[in-house]
């Protein structure tokens, strides 16, 4: 997955680290690592013994099933893979009879677990293994969601540790230069193993061997972008549990136009609402001056209309005041004079 | 105020639109989900008028048995529906509609002639107080969108002993001069016959034919009150339990004829030799190109398949006057090789063969046997032998005369092997043990011989068989796949190594024997042992 | 133990104090038997249903529904409507809060919560956009944080820090908004991996786009919500200027939303197109989205622009609470009922009532701590100190 790393490290402000390698991972062909390896599964084959059940829940340590294995009446519910059970075998109504068929990881090229995983906890090894690092695990089950297959499962018992289980094709038994557990035990070789490449070429083998056996269809070769695990079958894939409808987009190129639109929003948002602000804060200004104009404008006219009307008031009232001193001032000569006459009259009265 | 009102009554419609939609569509969702309507084979889709485009309504549901039947209880005949041609045929379709005059009439004048002969006979029998059907502008009871009861016709269908039935029938009386009646159905009796008036009305759809013919014969005989007559309910040819009905009539009629259908009066050849026709111009002694010819048992053929249209098709006659020599492929006809060797068709010998090979007591071991793989050059010359005289010399057959060929046919049939060749028993190895996954299982104790015995004795019957496995080691080439037929084949882990080897795509030992076995098994439909069973086969370890 | 302070006279038994105690309690006990007895113990999750309403509604809904902290201030901030500064205090406390009940949330529903810190400090999965939603929501979480800051601080009495952060808001609320726009749709394109899961009317490739629109719509309809909801028994701590502005405020988000909306509507039709998904209509699930489209996005659309034309703050209330709902239901959709579509009704998920509980539980945090800050820190009034300054 590192190589399709398309966001680099979105640090503090991690868009310039982000764009050179989302431009790289921008071409979204892929080719599987040349030494992947996988297992072809053959549906006519499958007899439906469970001995691969029994050969995983060894190999890998898991709790002893509610059922022994060699009891085959578990095959009448369809079942899906659980934390205790990394494979299950399903039988499903044929057209000549029941046909059977394993469930288990199947190795994505592309794993959608690990294009889902925030903390890398799920792994594509060289070899083709997709392997979990329970380590660094927090139990998000984000993969489980993710995966188109339903295949990881979730320790939901478990209050303080739980992990996600599933299928690691047998990584620990590679590694040792064995088979994986269920491939070794097959009794009809319906599981075989080796370089991806060469199933397929054996899977076309069989299919032109016998065109009446099978149907003309190597499913893994690109549902999902392809994956490590094969089937073959004369059955409908969908009438044996294998959805047709998935395409064949792997998961990271689902995710991928809102990963890369990550750099794009982390660049042009700041420049764009930085913008916006600029605009509307010099509006703002520019509101803020005019306002203040209008104010002083408003504030000198009023002042000087009020002193005009001052003035006006002032000299009206000047006006009238001089009238009414003139008034006052002939009103008392009037007395003045009317009393001289009185005195007058007095006078000439007294002496 | 008026504002909050006009709101609150907005919302109150989308409220209700959206709950209208949920109901409305989930009860159409519940529609689809439900099974399809029980189809009827009388049920017949008017669409008449779609060649002329687009249909406005959907097509009329129109169900034959209920009209027959309400027309027979007021005295009606076929004739209220359909009209009789000139010499007395009826005619599939409805009067006004039938045969040469559509050409004439447009859509809307057919669309009239339905609507106005339907609900006018609807009202009629309203009028009586009958039952009736719909009137005008109960178009929906018509028009289905969706019809409550969906068609449902099989195949009718002309086998053998349905055939014997009508040329061995009283009924049908005998063509002039002649004590058979061919000549009722078919244009010419005896020599190269095809369907009577296929000829005739050519270009006319064939179930049109059929339908006129067989269902007028049936109906005058019925109305002669004849002993016996055909079906003429859409239901007797059509029907799914009508027809095993009769099939299972016919079953016990042949079973007390002691399993032997009589021969078909027909002049047919009880030996041929299969070959390229005589070019134009060529002599007798030409010398033979191609291949051999094929020496046919014409007779034993006639017997075991179904009808003579198994073989032939279009018309009974020579396959070599139609199919030519290879190379010589004209007007789409495929080449007399081909016509016989095709794997994937029914009609081909090989196709033919390799359906009986299906067979559970054949399947078990051709089934193993790849696609790929041609028959080896040995099984060409069963079929393909070189005609000789007397002293061995090459005889050129092409330009004989048929008693000739006949002669020389029935000759070469009589040195096919007539039964099994088997092997000496002393030489099928009595038990196999076999100890591949010793370490997990005691070996495996196969009782060898008891198997290769009950294999040979389930085919001892099969002609096909004793023709094609002409050695004895024939049959041990099964399981001893890719090593030449010998008594003594090379161990399987000569080839087999333990994993499966990924450039040959071989199983691993394991594998092969688990594969060879369980897919046999299987294919010849063995119940026990269970394929899950491992101590069927192999007993547990105790240590 | 919140009202103390507020309303010293009323006896501690209210009936909101009464139900909160009750759902803390229980929500203690649900809590012990989740760390003791694992998710499986509590929830209805399985292996085929490994979200449920812990992810649907505390993550999903909690963070659309917190978008208001940056629509608000990006409102006030960026786009100068001064008109909503009384708005921007509540609005970031209520985001900030929701996003710590969020994180506070997923401390139930992840496994190992102690290691939620992980995929920022440990190990990064770059190619996952959880990591992006993580990360994200991290740094949001502290700009929300710094954002909020001053009212604690002048609450506390700082002056000086209190200075230096308010200069800093322009920078916080872009980075704010940067934040928000990536994790709100990376919630949404969580799913995108998930097609063959998630039935087709939800699925999209525009998910992210549907998502971050919506969050927009969420947010502004949140604000409006949440201030009618707090409107009365905080109407006290109230100052003039929450209140002056306040039916402004609500015509003005009012007005954006109906625009907002309607917009989102169009996409999701143009959406809808694009996949050429229209035949799924008539189905069942097809009805249920008509539902959503017509009754939870057109239906408030129209109700907003019809009580912004008459000024009928009501309407555009109850327009709020509808869109809120609606951005539930939606978000429910996605998250549950749409999801594992292809699934027999047998394997379907329900919550139950553990679930249901911690949800509620983390909500009656939210209310608790809500008034027990807005009591106290000058959020729905200026801080006496500090009103001269703008």
């Amino acid at each position: 997955m590192l190589r399709r790393t398309f966001l680099g490290l979105l640090g503090a402000a991690g868009a310039s680290a982000a764009l050179p390698k989302s431009a790289k991972a921008g071409g979204h062909e892929f080719q599987p690592h040349p030494d992947t390896h996988g297992v072809l599964f053959d549906a006519t084959r499958c007899i439906g013994c469970r001995r691969c059940e029994k050969a995983c829940n060894e190999v890998n340590d898991l709790p002893a099933p509610d059922k022994p294995f060699d009891d085959l009446s578990v095959l009448e519910q369809e079942r899906r893979t659980t934390e205790k059970a990394y494979t299950v075998v399903n039988k499903y109504a044929g057209k000549g009879g029941p046909v059977f068929r394993k469930t288990q990881c199947n190795h994505c090229l592309e794993p959608a677990c690990a294009s889902a995983c925030f903390v890398r906890a799920f792994k594509k090894l060289p070899n083709g293994a997709v392997v979990y690092d329970a380590s660094v695990c927090v139990g998000c089950r984000y993969c489980m969601v993710a995966c188109p297959f339903g295949i990881p499962a979730y320790e939901y018992d478990e209050p303080i540790t739980p992990r996600v289980m599933k299928c690691t094709m047998c990584a620990p038994r590679l590694a040792e230069g064995k088979l994986p557990g269920c491939v070794e035990i097959c009794p009809k070789e319906a599981l075989v193993y080796g370089p991806r490449e060469e199933l397929i070429k054996v899977a076309r083998e069989r299919i032109r061997r016998f065109p009446e056996r099978y149907l003309d269809h190597v499913y893994g070769e690109k549902e999902m972008g392809g994956t490590s695990w094969l089937y073959i079958s004369g059955e409908p894939f969908s009438n044996i549990g294998l959805r047709e409808d998935l395409g064949t987009k792997s998961a990271p190129e689902l995710t991928a136009g809102a990963l890369a639109a990550v750099p794009m929003v982390v660049g042009l948002w700041p420049v764009v609402l930085g913008g916006i602000w600029a605009v509307t804060q010099r509006n703002a200004k520019i509101a803020n001056q005019e306002r203040v104009m209008a104010v002083k404008d408003a504030l000198t006219k009023a002042g000087s209309e009020a002193e005009k009307k001052l003035a006006d008031e002032l000299s009206k009232a000047e006006v009238a005041n001089k009238r009414r001193i003139e008034v006052e001032v002939k009103k008392a000569v009037e007395e003045a004079l009317s009393a001289k006459d009185d005195d007058a009259e007095n006078n000439e009265e007294e002496s | 105020m008026a504002n909050g009102k006009r709101v609150l009554r907005f919302s109150a419609i989308l409220i209700a639109l959206a709950g209208v939609l949920v109901f409305h569509l989930e009860a159409m969702g519940m529609l689809d989900s439900t099974a399809e309507a029980e189809g009827r084979p009388d049920v017949i889709m008017i669409d008449t008028i779609a060649r002329f485009g687009e249909l406005e309504q959907p097509a009329a549901v129109f169900k034959h048995d209920v009209h027959t039947k309400a027309l027979k209880a007021q005295g009606k005949s076929c004739e209220a529906c359909h009209s009789k041609d000139a010499k007395g045929n009826m005619t599939l379709t409805f009067k006004g509609v039938e045969g040469d005059g559509t050409s004439e009439l447009g859509a809307s004048d057919i669309k009239k002639i339905y609507h106005d002969g339907c609900i006018t006979c609807h009202n009629d029998t309203a009028e009586k107080n009958l039952e009736s059907g719909p009137a005008v502008g109960e178009c929906r009871s018509c028009h289905q969108e969706k019809p409550e009861t969906g068609v449902m016709r099989a195949d009718a269908g002309m086998d053998n002993v349905l055939h014997y039935a009508h040329w061995s029938s009283k009924e049908i009386p005998a063509d002039k001069g002649k004590d058979t009646n061919c000549g009722a159905c078919h244009k010419k009796s005896g020599e190269e016959d095809s369907w009577r008036v296929a000829a005739e009305k050519s270009g006319e759809p064939l179930d049109e034919v059929f339908h006129s013919k067989c269902v007028t014969c049936h109906q005058s005989l019925a109305d002669k009150k004849a002993e016996k007559t055909g079906p003429v309910k859409c239901a007797g040819c059509h029907g799914t339990a009508e027809i095993a009905d009769r099939k299972a009539e016919e079953a016990k009629k042949l079973a007390a004829m002691g399993g032997v259908l009589p021969r078909l009066p027909r002049k047919q050849p009880d030996l041929l030799m299969v070959m390229p026709k005589l070019e134009e111009g060529a002599k007798i002694d030409d010398k033979p190109s191609g291949m051999a010819p094929v020496a046919f048992n014409h007779k034993f053929h006639e017997e075991n398949v179904d009808s003579c249209r198994t073989c032939h098709h279009k018309s009974v006659q020579a396959c070599s006057s139609c199919h030519t020599q290879l190379g010589v492929e004209k007007d789409g006809v495929v080449s007399l090789d081909q016509a016989m060797h095709v794997v994937m068709s029914d009609r081909s010998c090989i196709g033919c063969h390799a359906k009986e090979q299906e067979k559970p007591e054949c399947a078990g071991c051709h089934s193993l046997r790849t696609a790929d793989k041609p028959a080896s050059d040995a099984s060409c010359k069963t079929c393909h032998v070189t005609p000789r005289d007397a002293e061995g010399n090459a005889l050129a057959l092409a330009g004989a005369p048929k008693e000739m060929k006949e002669a020389v046919a029935g000759q070469i049939i009589a040195e096919r092997p007539q039964t099994h060749a088997v092997p000496a028993v002393d030489a099928i190895p009595e038990f196999v043990t076999i100890g591949a996954i010793a370490d997990k299982f005691q070996a495996s104790k196969m009782p060898h011989r008891k198997i290769v015995l009950k294999m040979l004795d389930n085919i001892k019957d099969s002609k096909l068989a004793s023709t094609f496995h002409a050695t004895p080691e024939a049959v041990c080439g099964a399981c001893h796949h890719n090593s030449p037929a010998t008594l003594t084949p090379p161990k399987c882990s000569s080839c087999h190594a333990v994993a499966t080897d990924l450039v040959s795509g071989k199983p691993g030992l394991k594998a092969a024997y688990h594969g060879q076995c369980m897919r046999c098994h299987t294919e010849m439909k063995l119940e026990k042992p269970a394929a899950t069973n491992c101590v069927a086969c192999h007993e547990k370890k105790t240590n | 133990m919140s009202v103390d302070n507020a309303a010293p006279k009323k006896s501690f038994f209210t009936p909101f104090n009464l139900i909160a105690t009750m759902i803390l309690i229980a929500g203690v006990v649900v809590s012990v038997m989740r760390f003791t007895g694992g998710l499986g113990a509590v929830t209805n999750l399985d292996q085929n249903n490994p979200w449920g309403i812990w992810i649907g509604f505390d993550l999903l809904c909690g963070v659309a529904l917190a978008a208001g902290g940056y629509t608000t201030s990006a409102a006030c901030y960026i786009f100068g409507l001064k008109k909503f500064h009384a708005g921007v205090r509540p609005a970031i406390l209520t985001a900030f809060l929701g996003y710590a009940l969020v994180v506070f949330a997923l401390g139930y529903d992840v496994g190992r919560p102690w290691r939620l810190p992980y995929p920022i400090f440990v190990q990064q999965g770059t190619t996952s956009l959880l990591f992006e939603v993580g990360l994200c929501v991290m740094l949001y979480l502290t700009v929300l944080f710094i954002e909020f800051s001053p009212a604690a601080l002048e609450w506390l009495g700082m002056r000086k820090i209190r200075n230096i952060v308010v200069k800093m808001t322009l920078a916080l609320t872009i980075f704010g908004v940067v934040l928000s726009t990536l994790h709100q749709s990376s919630l949404g394109a969580l799913f995108t991996i998930a097609p063959s899961k998630l039935h087709p009317l939800w699925y999209s490739q525009y998910l992210p786009l549907f998502f971050f629109v919506s969050s927009i719509c969420a947010g502004m309809s949140m604000v409006i919500f949440e201030g009618t909801l707090s409107h009365k028994p905080m109407h006290h701590l109230m100052d003039a200027e929450y209140l002056d502005n306040h039916d402004g405020l609500i015509l003005g988000f009012g007005k954006a939303t109906s625009i907002v909306l309607f917009g989102y509507f169009a996409i999701k039709v143009i959406g809808l197109a694009y996949d050429n998904n229209w035949h799924y209509l008539t189905t069942g699930y097809g009805a249920w989205f008509m539902v959503e489209m017509l009754g939870f996005v057109a239906l408030p659309s129209f109700l907003y622009a019809i009580g912004v034309r008459d000024r009928n703050i009501t309407l555009i209330k109850w327009a709020a609470g509808l869109t809120v709902l609606g951005i539930v239901v939606n978000r429910f959709n996605i998250s549950m009922v749409a999801f594992n579509y292809h699934l027999p009704a047998a394997l379907r998920y329900f919550p139950s009532w553990g679930e249901i509980t911690i949800s509620l539980f983390v909500v009656t945090i939210g209310v608790v701590v809500f008034r027990f800050i807005t009591t106290r820190m000058p959020i729905f009034f200026e801080h006496p100190d500090y009103k001269d300054e703008h």
